[in-house]
């Protein structure tokens, strides 16, 4: 697979940039240690070496070059001497010492002695400093450096042994980290060409290791949520315009047909349009519905959201319906306690209101008592349409607010079946929640409005008035 | 009175013109944008009735170059648009009325009126006045004659309106968007209780009829008693 082999070069990529990284910290890390041991065994040595060239120089100044000799010559007695020390005359003889006779070189240097002299009987490094005395007479002090040569090399050693460590560790970890890194890529990547090969239940897991990776799953599988919540209206929406559309624009062609072979008179063919005309009036009022409840669930409308006083949409509820209610021997009475601002559209909220107050009206019957009431805490603001009818049974509630239900006892009165599916419809867009409860006698409807700053719109409320 | 209807549906525009015709309206057509704008800009309207989706320009469009070019005629979109958003979109562009296709002849007729009288109607009132009723805007009271009606404020709302557009009919639907700014179809009897309740106070004591029920169309506020 074509993406899988990009993710591996990748991997690669990602590995050998941490191999170099680690490898030259490490590299810097060896150099600064061996370089601080080797300068401090130096001035250690350089210690030694000129007391003992101080010591034989000023022999030489005060009593001339048979001191000097004397002077090394003691030096030298001692057997497990660790000093090398050599006087060589100006033609290259030997004069004392515990050296052969070498080539006369001034400054500080080291180098390998082939000579098993004094307690050595190996090879062995020597550093020290060579000078020529005012006659031309080739001096030079040393010191068996062995050891300190020796410690240098471990050193050297070990941070070999660490750089291969290390590199080998942050190759491992490299390829561990970047391919499970990928890896989630990758699973992001595979979730999407799924959504796109059309299978849109996959979601992307979330691992809670890598915050922001997480971030970014949770971001998309809201976002898929929110797509698959628009497909789901939209397929609703086609099926219901299939389903109930299609039931009145039959019975309407039937009755036209009816017309058409039955009908002789003039009375009876108007009789006939009109009973069409009202017919194409039902249709399009739920078409229009259906329409609308889609437009509100896609969401579009959470842009228009702008504060308002609740309890003053209500009151304002309560004077349209007021005139109303009283034509049906009905009293509709108001209990709004404080100010509640909420945020939502107020279209939509001033139709979700009066369609509750309009399903009490008309289902509550002659005589019924209605009342809006509102109370808020600081967290939530509820709002209860409460009415003394029937009620709806147990059994019903939940389906009262899908599309086109209507109660068997329903039927007969007019309407559509579509006010409660608008109004969960607009309760859900505003993430409010709507219950129905007995108020013994009658249906108390109550919505529990969140009160926050803002509306989230990611995700979906969990809501009691899903269909 | 002259209106300009700028449709491209020809039947839908034949069925217009026949029907505003029949009122004595005169109306001219226009079957495209281009068309719609040359005419809005050379003759002198009453009111605009446009179809928003038009074929070559839209009807958005049209209606934003007739008010850049100083055109203030008052204009009605006739569409199938029903967008929540649509209708606040057309306003914003300058719109003056919004009614949705498919709709009723009388509903359309009495929007149109409504939209001409604007343009002849005196800028500024404080006192509304039809037949013996006097409704004063700033002191917020209603009189008829010498005698002081009492009013609730959407009553007051619902009277305001329907002086303002005295002598001509008001739909229902255009009550429940402008006295109550409702902009759905209500289950209940909103318009007729309101308009009842109105009606008793204004004629207690008289048996003058001052808002009279034009049978599919709506409300008349007469002029005169």
């Amino acid at each position: 697979m074509l993406g899988l082999r990009r993710i591996d070069s990748e991997t690669a990529r990602l590995s050998v940039w941490l191999i170099g990284l680690f490898a030259a910290s490490a590299l810097l890390l060896g150099f600064t240690a061996y370089w601080i041991a080797d300068r401090a065994m130096r001035a250690e040595l350089r210690e030694f070496i000129s007391a003992d060239a101080g010591a034989i120089a000023s022999g030489y100044h005060s009593e001339g070059l048979s001191e000097a000799i004397e002077v090394v010559q003691q030096l030298t007695a001692v057997p497990s001497l660790s000093g090398r020390i050599l006087l060589q005359s100006r033609d290259g003889r030997k004069l004392a010492g515990n050296l052969d006779a070498m080539r006369p070189r001034a400054g500080l240097f080291e180098f390998a002695s082939p000579a098993a002299v004094g307690g050595d009987r190996d090879r062995h490094t020597v550093l020290g400093q060579g000078a020529f005395l005012p006659d031309g007479t080739y001096m030079f002090v040393g010191e068996n450096a062995e050891p300190f040569v020796r410690i240098r090399s471990r050193i050297l050693a070990s941070f070999a042994w660490i750089i291969g460590v290390t590199v080998t560790l942050a190759a491992a970890g490299g390829l561990l980290v970047s391919a499970s890194f990928l890896r989630r890529i990758d699973a992001i990547t595979r979730t999407c060409r799924a959504i796109v090969a059309g299978r849109f239940g996959e979601r992307i897991p979330v691992h809670h290791s890598q915050a922001q990776l997480d971030r970014l799953s949770e971001t998309i599988n809201d976002m898929l949520d929110r797509i698959a919540t628009l497909l789901e209206s939209l397929r609703q929406v086609s099926s219901d315009i299939a389903h109930d559309l299609r039931t009145p624009l039959t019975r309407l062609r039937q009755r036209l047909e009816a017309a058409q072979s039955k009908s002789t008179s003039a009375e009876e063919y108007a009789l006939v349009v009109d009973r069409a005309l009202q017919d194409c009036d039902a249709i399009l009022t739920v078409f229009s519905a259906l329409l609308r409840i889609s437009q509100i669930e896609s969401g579009t409308r959470l842009a228009s959201f702008a504060p308002l006083d609740l309890p003053g949409l209500l009151r304002q509820v309560a004077e349209i319906y007021a005139p109303v209610a009283e034509d049906g021997q009905q009293t509709l009475s108001t209990q709004l306690d404080g100010e509640v601002t909420v945020l939502g559209d107020r279209t939509l909220l001033l139709q979700m209101f009066s369609n509750l107050v309009e399903n009490a009206i008309r289902h509550a019957g002659r005589g019924a008592a209605i009342s809006i009431e509102c109370r808020g805490t600081s967290d939530e603001a509820v709002v209860r349409v409460v009415d003394s009818g029937p009620g709806i049974p147990v059994s019903e509630r939940e389906k009262v607010f899908g599309r086109l239900y209507r109660l068997e006892r329903s039927r007969t009165t007019p309407g559509n079946g579509l006010g409660l599916a608008l109004v969960a419809a607009i309760a859900r867009l505003h993430q409010y929640t709507i219950a129905l409860t007995d108020a013994d006698p009658g249906l108390c409807v109550s919505v529990r409005i969140p009160l926050r700053r803002t509306i989230v719109t990611a995700r979906e409320p969990a809501d009691t008035a899903g269909r | 009175m002259k209106v300009l209807l700028i449709e491209d549906d020809r039947e839908t525009a034949a069925f217009i013109t026949e029907g505003l015709s029949a009122q004595g309206i005169e109306v001219q057509h226009a079957a495209d944008g281009v068309s719609g704008l040359s005419c809005a800009l050379r003759g002198d309207y009453h009111a605009i009735v446009l179809d928003r989706l038009l074929p070559g320009r839209d009807g958005l469009s049209v209606l934003k170059d007739i008010r850049r070019a100083g055109t203030s005629t008052p204009v009605l979109y006739l569409t199938a648009m029903d967008g929540l958003d649509d209708r606040v979109e057309g306003l914003e562009a300058g719109g003056d009325d919004y009614l949705v296709k498919p709709f009723f002849l009388a509903e359309l007729l009495a929007r149109v009126r409504a939209l001409a009288r604007r343009t002849t109607a005196v800028p500024v009132q404080t006192r509304l006045r039809a037949a013996d009723i006097e409704l004063d805007l700033i002191k917020r009271t209603v009189t008829r004659g010498n005698c002081e009606i009492a009013l609730l404020p959407q009553e007051f709302k619902l009277l305001e309106y329907l002086l303002r557009n005295a002598g001509s009919v008001v739909t229902r639907a255009m009550l429940l968007e402008q006295v109550w700014d409702i902009h759905f179809d209500p289950k209940t009897s909103v318009v007729e209780s309101h308009m009842s309740r109105l009606r008793s106070k204004l004629s207690r004591g008289t048996d003058i009829e001052y808002i009279r029920t034009i049978r599919g169309s709506g409300y008349l506020f007469v002029a005169r008693a």
